[in-house]
């Protein structure tokens, strides 16, 4: 089986249109992010809370959203996955102040009686008590909507410095994997190969960063663990066609050298093709069955996946033909 | 024997133990992982569980105490209290200057192990109960008169005590290591001025009788009071190691200065927490499977569409990879998490680049003319560059993941760094061998 013929596109005569579309998506990145008024960082990186509940049955949401705006949580997120009956709220940094109120509203009552505490111990043999903003949640809810069994079954609360720690340690791993990877391409390949190389990862990676703040995704540790991996995949494509760059340069005469870097990308086409295939077979696979904490890690690799794989194409090897020209020119 | 015999024989040699190697390597795998459910440590993502950090605050630490000091003084006592309540495998780790890592697999009531970690260390001297004896069933206290209680020490041995709360740390100002005329450890304690006449009238009462030092109900060392003890300055004596001096030490310090830890947002004393339903684990683990196996069924199913005989070789390629690196976890006891299953799919699907890259150069070479047996060979040589700078580059983006991530993140780093290191073997040399014993060198056709 094959699903190409053996191709000859000219890539390098397409690069102004390449370079064009590339402009355009990092300056919807840029658009994004400025409308957005930055990044949307998860609670991983600025601090917060996040409780997840399974409610049976689930009250409708707009009820929950109000109960959340009565507590003085109006800025609270909630995901909602109707088929588990489970709901996410998520409290960030700035709000948390405002838990500390439910938390003085809400604790003497909860200590004043006996009768109270004996029944709550009761329930405690049953699901397991939780303290913190969870706890909190639980009674607000179970207050309001009697009638349901609440389970809270993730409870996260990440302080401001560690989420500052974090952050800080994302940006460095990013530079270092940059600056690792230029080493190690200028060593193997040509310093000349390297800059373009990094230059097209950098364009991954914001374009990427971009289009999850367009949708306003939120940015936490896995979506940076994606990022660094789309990184990986990337750099993987643009090796693989400067490998073949490598080995027919020799065959070649200098100036045939937007001929030689057609037919490297021409030839290892279908293995791109291919492999972005088996990658995107199993990442379809996480998309849909994954689980809620792996989907937006698939989405964003999914997407790293497309734009990888162009910017290797695309980007990587026609700057490269650039530089070369302007060294001989 | 002419060269050509000798290089045959040669390269038959090589194979052989080739084939041994991979053999090896597998059955290796298999026996690191059976069976696979004691196996493979899933982490509190999958396995339900608390993840805490604490914050020395060392703003709010006395003077004459350093950082370093009060980490490991905290330290021991949370190591302490939570071996109270047997959770199977805690980790508590000191991360940076002043932080202190703590995870509880598996736990059932979180809010207590809150409430457990994060009281005040409590050490109490109580008398060791000489004339009374243990009952015989020591879990059964009814028997016991109510002057009397059973606390175990360190090693796991019982004592019979006196209720009566002696002294507490309170009265302790200072515990220190320091050797006595012939070089051995021993522990130096002050106390201050209250704890001083305390002390005074506890020695001069109880000669001849053990004093139990207790930390969170947990008796670390009975020393035997030899004499009345005015002064306000003490020694215990004892066979001790360095060590065990040095742990007796911040045993008693711990009590006397209790460790301040930085009150998080929501009012507990640490700065991030994240707890996992044991549900929500179940939950992920089965959609996690479930994902790998779809994965690898349709990534299984294209690649044998696709190269048809040359395919079910990188299928079985493939599988063993997953065998060998399911294995590896084992082996070298890493923790399983739900990034580490994202890792592991993410491996079926890269993974197979090698192969492909491989089979694509094998059809370049059969177009350009070459009859199978060369074409195979050249194949693998001419892709060997590609795979290498390729899977390398791939490999430092995952070393400085393990190297960024915290738990869950260094999970999904290892199973991609195991995968890729893996698949450079399954792909590249298991395949060539499979090529080389179903592929004569007179073959006219191959099927890829």
């Amino acid at each position: 089986m094959k699903f190409l013929k053996k191709t000859s596109i000219d890539f390098i005569g397409m690069k102004k249109y390449a370079f064009g579309l590339s402009v355009v998506l990092i300056i919807i990145g840029v658009v994004s992010i400025i409308v957005r008024g930055g990044l949307n960082l998860g609670i991983d990186f600025i601090g917060g809370t996040l409780t997840q509940m399974k409610i049976q049955p689930m009250p409708a949401i707009e009820e929950v959203r109000k109960t959340l705006i009565e507590n003085g949580l109006k800025d609270a997120q909630i995901q909602h996955f109707p088929k588990e009956n489970e709901i996410i709220v998520r409290v960030k940094k700035g709000e948390v102040q405002l838990v500390e109120e439910i938390r003085l509203e809400i604790l003497p009552q909860a200590s004043g009686e006996t009768l109270v505490q004996a029944v709550t111990a009761q329930i405690a043999t049953q699901t397991p008590r939780m303290g913190g903003v969870e706890s909190k949640f639980y009674e607000m809810f179970s207050k309001k909507f009697p009638q349901t069994r609440i389970e809270v079954t993730r409870a996260e609360m990440v302080g401001p410095a560690v989420g500052k720690k974090l952050l800080n340690q994302a940006i460095k791993a990013l530079f270092a994997g940059v600056i690792l990877i230029m080493v190690y391409i200028g060593w193997r390949f040509e310093f000349k190969y390297s800059a373009p190389a990094v230059l097209a990862l950098l364009h991954d990676t914001f374009i990427t960063i971009g289009i999850l703040t367009l949708l306003n995704k939120e940015i936490t540790v896995t979506i940076v663990a994606a990022i660094l991996t789309l990184i990986g995949y990337s750099i993987n494509d643009t090796i693989v066609v400067y490998d073949r760059i490598r080995e027919k340069k020799r065959l070649f005469a200098k100036d045939e050298l937007a001929k030689v870097m057609n037919i490297a990308i021409n030839e290892t086409l279908s293995r791109t093709i291919i492999t972005s295939i088996t990658t995107g077979l199993v990442l379809l696979s996480i998309f849909f069955a994954g689980g809620e904490v792996l989907h937006n890690f698939a989405f964003t690799l999914l997407f790293g996946i497309i734009i990888g794989t162009y910017s290797s194409i695309f980007v990587a090897s026609p700057l490269v033909y650039e530089l070369e020209k302007g060294v001989r020119s | 024997m002419d060269v050509k015999e000798k290089n045959e024989r040669r390269q038959m040699r090589r194979k052989r133990w080739k084939i041994i190697l991979i053999i090896g390597i597998v059955a290796l795998s298999v026996w690191a992982l059976y069976p696979p459910s004691e196996k493979i440590h899933l982490g509190l993502d999958l396995l339900g569980g608390m993840h805490l950090i604490l914050e020395v605050d060392t703003a709010r630490l006395p003077e004459n105490v350093s950082a370093g000091e009060a980490v490991d003084r905290a330290l021991l006592v949370i190591r302490n209290r939570i071996d109270q309540f047997g959770v199977r495998e805690p980790l508590i780790q000191k991360q940076g200057q002043s932080w202190i890592a703590v995870q509880l697999p598996g736990i059932k009531d979180p809010q207590r192990a809150i409430d457990i970690i994060g009281r005040t260390a409590l050490l109490e001297f109580k008398l060791v109960d000489e004339k009374g004896e243990l009952p015989s069933n020591i879990s059964d206290t009814s028997g016991l008169s109510s002057e009397n209680e059973v606390l175990y020490g360190t090693d796991g041995k019982a004592y019979l005590l006196k209720k009566e709360v002696l002294m507490t740390g309170a009265a302790l100002s200072l515990a220190r290591v320091d050797m006595d005329e012939y070089g051995r450890p021993r522990i130096s304690l002050e106390f201050n001025k209250i704890g001083a006449g305390q002390f005074a009238r506890i020695t001069r009462r109880h000669v001849g009788e053990r004093l139990a030092i207790i930390l969170d109900n947990k008796v670390h060392s009975a020393p035997v009071i030899k004499q009345e003890i005015t002064g306000g300055k003490a020694i215990i004596e004892g066979k001790f190691s360095v060590e065990e001096a040095n742990d007796l030490a911040i045993v008693l310090k711990a009590g006397a200065l209790p460790v301040p830890f930085k009150v998080g947002p929501e009012g507990e004393p640490f700065i991030e927490k994240r707890q996992v339903g044991p549900s929500l684990g179940e939950d992920s683990i089965r959609k996690g499977v479930f994902a790998i196996i779809l994965g690898l069924i349709l990534v299984l199913s294209f690649m044998f569409f696709y190269y048809r005989m040359s395919g079910l070789i990188a299928d079985f390629a493939l599988l063993l990879n997953i065998v060998i690196l399911l294995g590896a976890l084992a082996g070298f006891g890493a923790t399983l998490t739900l990034p580490g299953i994202a890792g592991i799919i993410l491996t079926v699907g890269m993974s197979v680049d090698a192969n492909v890259l491989i089979f694509e150069r094998i059809r370049e070479e059969i177009r350009g003319g070459k009859g199978p047996w060369s074409a195979i060979a050249a194949g693998y040589s001419r892709a060997f560059p590609a795979i290498l700078d390729s899977n390398l580059t791939t490999l430092i983006t995952a070393l400085l993941l393990f190297q960024f991530g915290t738990g869950p993140v260094k999970g999904f780093a290892v199973t991609l760094s195991l995968g890729i290191l893996i698949s450079m073997f399954t792909a590249i040399i298991v395949t060539r061998v499979i090529f080389d014993e179903s592929v004569p060198r007179e073959a006219q056709k191959l099927s890829i």
